[in-house]
């Protein structure tokens, strides 16, 4: 590196290096002697090494770039909150539809399965296992969907500013999860309010009310791999987008939103076992349990240590899924 | 790329010249920077070849589906620029000067080649909106945050950001309520709030008014003062001699002459003048079906900016 401090006889025309090691004395800026000998890409990694520069666009290790994350995590809160409440921005009642909004969906569900059809589904309550199906499955499905926006959606904000892109898909899935606890309100309302639909089973509030809380965080983690995973896949395949309603149907379907799987698919056995422990189905079965008194679906321990073991793989699984493209993102 | 507009600033609003401050130590680093774009979803040139109907269909095959086309925007660019400089970029519309400016800044990952600089990079250009439905407050709040500082720090600078840029009571509407002009002053607001190391400015003081111009031009002289290092976009070579120290002029992507403000801008208006007598050129771009070149440009051999290359760039002794 010194040696390109100090300028060397067999240097003295290249211009261009004494240009960078005596800056003052110049007064031309640019490369002025056209009999130079040229410059070679290691010369200049040379002068950046010395000058202490860094490489601009190469990924950070793994450790850096959890470091940087947490120092943004401000960034990340008040994005998700800002996004949140764009969302109802531009209408008349504002923020009131994040109430609204699911309180006119719990409706319809209640209309069509508690009155118009008469089908139990194996079910004690129906309405009930409906609603805390549908509105739990959309905080995954937004997840899904919005982290796959998550960059090309940002696209002017990842190319005007620099900081760590999983930031994006962080706080898209923190701005799922405030416009969920109104929903949640609604939810739990209409769950127990379809306990006194005339028959269906009633929707006693227990203890086990109070682990949902616990349940959507153990939810939300799982979500926000499944953000992280999603942005990455659709940040380089702009034809996800179209593909992805499909797939969200497919999962809809193949976890139990609107129907107990074990009520219609007994056999195979196998076929059952896998639809029972695929992580959607699990975190549905964890939220039902702490809130429907469904003998169909009792309080089980193990169910909890699934949700934990989905969580922590879904979350590292995407996070490093996404961390190793980190350098890429932005680029059309 | 943004979309280029031309905006000409009257040269009377803007001292003649750049004040000389000394230059310090190596900055920025470019080393044979290459930047391809993918554009998906547009059609063949009708000079391409035509093909059956059925590869056409087939992806890559230049039909309706999956057409790939590849641009080439910014081909084989080295410079080392210094603390306290100020280096406008200029050329013609889409030679590559709003791509460059993106890609030193670490915003737009270079295809092939690498960049170097000393610690945090802002750009503001005429694109570079923030959120749009979101309010100015909100927006001021959010580039500070990705900007690095914290929100103690952006709450108590909040005044002053809002008064420098102008806004009055609009800080509380959404930005899709402002006027080109005051989008403009919060962006550079925005970009110069944590005083960056290097700071890119694409066209966006174009935008402002005559006073606007002033204090901006003030921040930027303050940024170099502190060591810092600008980089200028405009189409304007009376906005970029006025702000600049050294020019780099940027011919489809490559750097055609690098040199101080007087040698560069004269051969530059030299090069316009002939320019529009000979009439609009049009460029060519590649097609996916062909392998992507590694370099799309005749091989420069990483050479500085203006070091002699064969044919490509005729160097100034041509250019003059």
């Amino acid at each position: 590196m010194l040696r390109d401090l100090v300028p060397r006889p067999d240097r003295r025309t290249d211009g261009y290096l004494d240009l960078v090691t005596v800056p003052a004395a110049a007064t031309a800026v640019g490369p002025a002697d056209d009999r130079a000998r040229p410059v070679t890409s290691g010369d200049l990694a040379e002068i950046a090494a010395a000058h202490g520069l860094a490489e601009v666009g190469i990924r950070p290790r793994l450790g850096t770039y959890l470091r940087d994350l947490w120092s943004r995590r401000e960034f990340i809160g008040v994005l998700a909150t800002s996004k949140a409440y764009a969302k109802n921005q531009g209408s008349y009642l504002g923020q009131l539809w994040t109430a609204v909004n699911p309180t006119l969906n719990a409706l319809i569900y209640t209309a069509i399965f508690g009155f118009m059809l008469g089908t139990r589904r194996g079910l004690e309550n129906v309405v009930a296992f409906i609603i805390v199906g549908v509105f739990t499955f959309r905080l995954t499905e937004q997840s899904i969907s919005a982290g796959a926006r998550a960059i090309d959606g940002n696209i002017t904000l990842v190319r005007s500013l620099q900081f760590p892109r999983a930031v994006l898909p962080l706080s898209v899935t923190l701005t799922g999860l405030a416009l969920f606890v109104p929903t949640a309100v609604v939810m739990l309302a209409f769950s127990f309010g379809a306990g006194f639909l005339p028959g269906m089973g009633s929707v006693p509030v227990t203890w086990t009310w109070l682990l949902v809380p616990l349940a959507v965080a153990l939810l939300t983690v799982f979500n926000t791999g499944v953000a992280l995973f999603m942005a990455r896949l659709a940040s380089g395949a702009p034809d996800l987008v179209n593909v992805l309603p499909f797939v969200t149907r497919l999962v809809m379907y193949g976890s139990g939103v609107l129907f107990s799987i074990e009520h219609y698919v007994a056999r195979p056995t196998w076929l059952l076992a896998i639809l029972e422990h695929q992580p959607v189905a699990v975190y549905l079965r964890l939220v039902r349990m702490c809130l429907l008194d469904e003998p169909s679906i009792p309080f089980d321990g193990t169910v909890w240590l699934w949700a934990a073991g989905w969580a922590l793989v879904a979350l590292v699984v995407g996070f490093v899924f996404f961390w190793r493209a980190e350098e890429r993102y932005g680029r059309d | 790329m943004t979309d280029e507009i031309d905006f000409e600033v009257d040269p009377e609003d803007l001292p003649s010249r750049a004040a000389e401050s000394l230059r310090g130590s190596p900055s920025v680093v470019v080393d044979d920077l290459h930047v391809t774009y993918k554009v998906v979803g547009g059609k063949p040139a009708p000079s391409a070849p035509r093909r059956g109907w059925m590869s056409r269909l087939r992806p890559g095959g230049g039909g309706p589906v999956g057409a790939v086309s590849e641009v080439p925007a910014v081909r084989g660019v080295s410079f080392v620029a210094h603390h306290g400089e100020s280096v406008g970029i200029v050329g013609t519309n889409g030679s590559g000067k709003s791509t460059l400016l993106r890609a030193v800044a670490g915003l737009i990952p270079p295809t092939s080649g690498r960049v170097f600089h000393s610690g945090q990079a802002a750009l503001l250009g005429v694109n570079a909106a923030l959120m749009r439905g979101l309010s100015g407050e909100r927006n001021i709040m959010i580039g500070g945050l990705a900007l690095g500082l914290s929100s103690k720090e952006i709450r108590e600078r909040m005044p002053e950001i809002v008064d420098f840029a102008g806004l009055g009571d609009f800080v509380y509407l959404p930005m899709s309520a402002y006027s080109s002009g005051m989008a403009a002053r919060l962006r550079f607001a925005i970009s110069t709030m944590a005083r960056p190391d290097v700071l890119m400015i694409d066209e966006a003081l174009a935008t402002g008014d005559a006073a606007f111009r002033q204090k901006s031009k003030q921040r930027i002289d303050d940024i170099r003062e502190h060591a810092g290092t600008v980089f200028f976009v405009s189409h304007s070579l009376a906005s970029v001699g006025a702000m600049c120290t050294r020019i780099i002029w940027l011919d489809k992507g490559q750097i055609r002459m690098d040199g101080s403000v007087d040698e560069v801008s004269e051969a530059y208006r030299a090069h316009l003048r002939s320019a529009s007598a000979s009439g609009p050129a049009g460029a060519v771009l590649g097609q996916s079906k062909k392998p992507a070149p590694k370099k799309p440009a005749p091989k420069r051999g990483a050479k500085p900016a203006a070091a002699p290359s064969k044919g490509t760039a005729p160097s100034k002794g041509t250019a003059t």
